[in-house]
């Protein structure tokens, strides 16, 4: 992997926010970061070893997103973004195994084992990649929460009709 | 004035300023939809009144046609079942043309006892005869029948609006739209008392003719139909403008309940951070938004360590906290303990387990304790 200029996080969040919008569900940042890898994205949920809660990989025609099984909202949703994070701050190159990266149908069908991008507590935020990716992932995750828990305040009928 | 006069001009009354009120808003309604709501509540209002009819001729001892003595019955019957649908499209912006409600459950289920009510009323000999007679009523089965039968249909409608309501709470969260359904509520939720109060009112005069049969009916008659009526119109009938007024106090209280709830958070965040610092981003900006999360990160490390056949209770989770944050225990790595999947809405849990381990600390900080120690040592 060649080494890239460490892209700025808040460009990134403006430049998602004007694409966006200022919230939008968690469907349309996956929608966002396939457009601009070119590539699907792949979002799983899977058994994973205590103290990681998520983990990314390229594959040649698929962009691999798995998520530990049970957790609850808010942190199901972070570990989505920070992954999501990792390819949107250019961290992860187009195949994370070089030439040779399977396509993800092969690679399911092999059964094999992935070396991805951990989002885990062992290591944290040691690395500079890590904080970026964590707080991108925190200012988006406000973003989603503002769409999914917009707040009916009074049906809009006894609005209509009472003022 | 007396109980029964009370209530015999307080109701008309009542009607008429509904009325009144319903035909002004028709009047000022902006759109279809306002004066179609305002149509279909004037309806039942105007079905009411012909109840109000029945129930002073009763009352006066009067003769009311055998035709709208059961008129009167169904009309109050078929008030509460059009006030469903007509909360249905408030609520739920759902309308019905007159076939869907026809072959809607409740609409059935309400009018076949209705139904069933004006068989049973054919049976008997003298429609007059109820029991505000003051000497004496007719205790025969059918009129048993026909009243429980009355009463039931009502008691049903009530449920089904005020399962509405509760539902309606669970959507919206206005504070004035909150108020006004709690209005609702209680309303239809005395009505529901009333309902089966008078059940068995007439059940216990029936088979036993209690002595207590004329207050009762008055204190149904002369209170309870009185309050049912305001609540109803007080809670369908006075523009958002008051209730916005009126739910002040709750704003206060709901932003003071915010407030205390995120003090508790941060309170356990930060003790919890003291245990696992590794999961910490410093970010002061952020910190609102990574409270949750980093409690969680937290909170798996800790309990990585332990295993659990079920999840800890709020209580338990404190106990261990306050015991690593006593023994001054940072906890650098996972353990190898998967923490049980927890059925809790997160938030309420967190404050729950901030409350408790807030308590620990403050019973460890009172300055009795030293006391206690030395009596006791």
């Amino acid at each position: 992997m060649g080494t890239v200029d460490r892209v700025d996080v808040q460009q990134v969040f403006v430049l998602i926010r004007e694409f966006l919008g200022d919230s939008f569900p968690l469907k349309d940042i996956l929608a966002f970061v396939g457009q601009c890898r070119g590539k699907r994205v792949v979002l799983q949920e899977q058994s994973l070893p205590v103290g990681s809660t998520g983990y990314c990989f390229a594959f040649q025609d698929v962009d691999l997103i798995v998520v530990r099984q049970g957790l609850d909202q808010p942190r199901y949703l972070v570990a989505c973004l920070h992954e999501c994070a990792h390819f949107l701050l250019r961290h992860i190159p187009r195949t994370s195994a070089g030439p040779t990266t399977a396509t993800f149908t092969d690679f399911v069908d092999s059964g094999g084992v992935c070396q991805g991008v951990y989002r885990s507590q062992t290591t944290a935020y040691d690395e500079q990649q890590e904080r970026d990716a964590e707080i991108l992932a925190t200012m988006l995750i406000a973003c989603i929460e503002q769409n999914e828990a917009e707040p009916q305040g009074m049906p809009p009928t006894v609005q209509e009709m009472w003022g | 004035m007396s109980d029964s006069m009370f209530s015999q001009v307080m109701i008309p009354i009542l009607h008429g300023i509904a009325i009144l009120f319903l035909m002004y808003r028709i009047y000022r309604a902006d759109s279809l939809v306002g004066k179609q709501i305002s149509t279909k509540i004037l309806l039942t209002y105007l079905l009411l009144m012909v109840v109000n009819y029945n129930v002073y001729q009763g009352k006066m001892q009067r003769f009311v046609p055998w035709w709208l003595y059961i008129s009167g019955h169904v009309s109050i019957h078929l008030a509460t079942i059009i006030g469903y649908f007509i909360l249905q499209q408030f609520l739920n912006n759902r309308t019905y043309t007159i076939g869907q409600i026809i072959r809607n459950k409740v609409f059935l289920i309400g009018m076949s006892f209705s139904g069933i009510m004006v068989f049973v009323d054919a049976l008997r000999e003298d429609l007059t005869i109820s029991i505000w007679n003051v000497r004496e009523f007719e205790r025969s089965w059918a009129y048993m029948a026909s009243y429980v039968l009355f009463s039931a249909v009502l008691l049903y409608g009530g449920a089904v609006v005020i399962t509405l309501f509760w539902r309606g709470l669970h959507r919206y969260n206005e504070p004035s739209f909150v108020l006004r359904t709690w209005v609702n509520i209680f309303g239809y939720a005395v009505g529901n008392v009333v309902c089966t109060v008078a059940i068995i009112n007439i059940v216990l005069a029936f088979l036993i003719n209690h002595p207590y049969r004329m207050v009762v009916m008055h204190l149904i008659e002369d209170v309870g139909m009185p309050i049912i009526l305001l609540l109803i119109l007080l809670g369908s009938l006075l523009p958002n403008r008051f209730y916005t007024w009126a739910s002040r106090p709750l704003v206060i209280y709901r932003n003071w309940q915010q407030q205390r709830q995120q003090e508790l958070l941060a309170y356990l965040h930060a003790r919890m951070v003291q245990i696992v610092p590794r999961v910490h981003l410093e970010n002061q900006a952020l910190r609102h938004l990574r409270m949750q999360i980093e409690i969680g990160d937290a909170r798996e490390m800790i309990w990585s360590h332990i295993p659990l056949a079920r999840p800890m209770k709020p209580r338990e989770e404190a106990k261990h906290l306050w015991s690593l944050l006593q023994a001054k225990q940072i906890l650098l790595q996972p353990g190898t303990c998967e923490l049980p999947s927890m059925p809790y809405e997160m938030t309420m849990y967190n404050i729950a387990v901030a409350r408790h381990l807030k308590r620990q600390e403050q019973r460890q900080n009172s300055p009795l304790l030293p006391l206690l120690r030395k009596l006791f040592s």
